[in-house]
């Protein structure tokens, strides 16, 4: 007789469904983002190169505030996780929904930063040279370059991350372990966080 | 097991620790202040993974899926910044 998916015993030390799987894309996603973090080490260890200083046209106070709101988002999907199993999963969902709405007001401040440094011709999508004509300009796009590509990338997993969040908060009552999926869901949106904790310092604080 | 009071004093950790971290930025230590930054990130990152993703005793699978992860990034960090350091 074979034994049903939960009472298999646990010699691994994981829950079946999904747990292994969801460690494993954690590392695939740590590993892409260490690659472009590498990246943006090598360009800024270049000998001679004044590639941190573009780190001062950044906003401190908006790149400050945003570090903030994402780890507010933590501590939210991290109550809405405690609060999934049992009868306070009413109280999980609400936290699931002012996580995505935390992620949403990110994205916003992110998106404002963007659309002011393209209006400052920072970004590379407009010509530089005359903002920086005496300066080194190849070094402050590279860094804007990089700066580009992190806060893309990153953007678009926590993207990613709030339609996880709103998804399973619509079909919470469709899904046949939903604190199980939301646990999973909530190691995502943290391994979200770690990631800009470490390319807040990179990228706002080299000034 | 998690706790509310625990969650909120992790997060007033967190947040404490950015203060620290942008307020450490005003004082001028060279590559101090990167060090300081890196130490305060890696700081932050034990925080949040010991007690809001439950890895304080991580299972053995999870625990060797992180130790994969640092391992790889190791080879990769270690090779590349070899390479710069040597030139």
């Amino acid at each position: 007789m074979s034994l049903g998916l939960e009472q298999q015993p646990l010699e691994t030390g994981l829950k079946a469904s999904g747990e292994l799987g969801v460690f494993v894309f954690l590392v695939s996603e740590g590993l892409l983002f260490g690659a472009l973090i590498l990246g943006y080490t090598v360009l800024r260890l270049s000998p001679g190169s004044d590639f941190a200083g573009a780190s001062k046209e950044l906003s401190l106070l908006l790149g400050t505030l945003n570090t903030c709101v994402l780890l507010t988002s933590s501590l939210a999907v991290a109550l809405a996780a405690m609060w999934a199993d049992g009868e306070r999963a009413n109280y999980a969902r609400i936290a699931m929904v002012v996580t995505a709405g935390l992620g949403i007001i990110f994205l916003c401040i992110k998106g404002y930063e963007w659309f002011d440094e393209a209006q400052k011709g920072l970004l590379p999508f407009r010509d530089m040279s005359d903002r920086y004509p005496k300066a080194s300009p190849q070094e402050h796009r590279e860094f804007f370059d990089a700066y580009l590509v992190l806060t893309g990338t990153h953007g678009l997993h926590l993207v990613t991350g709030i339609g996880l969040m709103l998804g399973l908060t619509v079909f919470w009552k469709r899904l046949v372990r939903p604190a199980h999926t939301l646990k999973m869901a909530a190691l995502y949106w943290h391994f979200i966080d770690v990631i800009w904790v470490f390319l807040f310092p990179l990228l706002y604080l080299v000034r | 097991m998690l706790t509310i009071r625990s969650a909120v004093l992790t997060y007033v950790a967190l947040i404490v620790l950015v203060l620290l971290t942008v307020g450490s930025t005003f004082i001028p230590m060279g590559v101090g202040n990167s060090l300081v930054n890196l130490a305060i990130a890696v700081a932050k990152t034990a925080l949040i993974g010991a007690i809001f993703m439950h890895l304080r005793k991580p299972l053995p699978l999870a625990a060797m899926s992180i130790f994969v992860l640092l391992f790889w990034l190791c080879l990769m960090y270690g090779f590349t910044l070899n390479d710069y350091a040597t030139r």
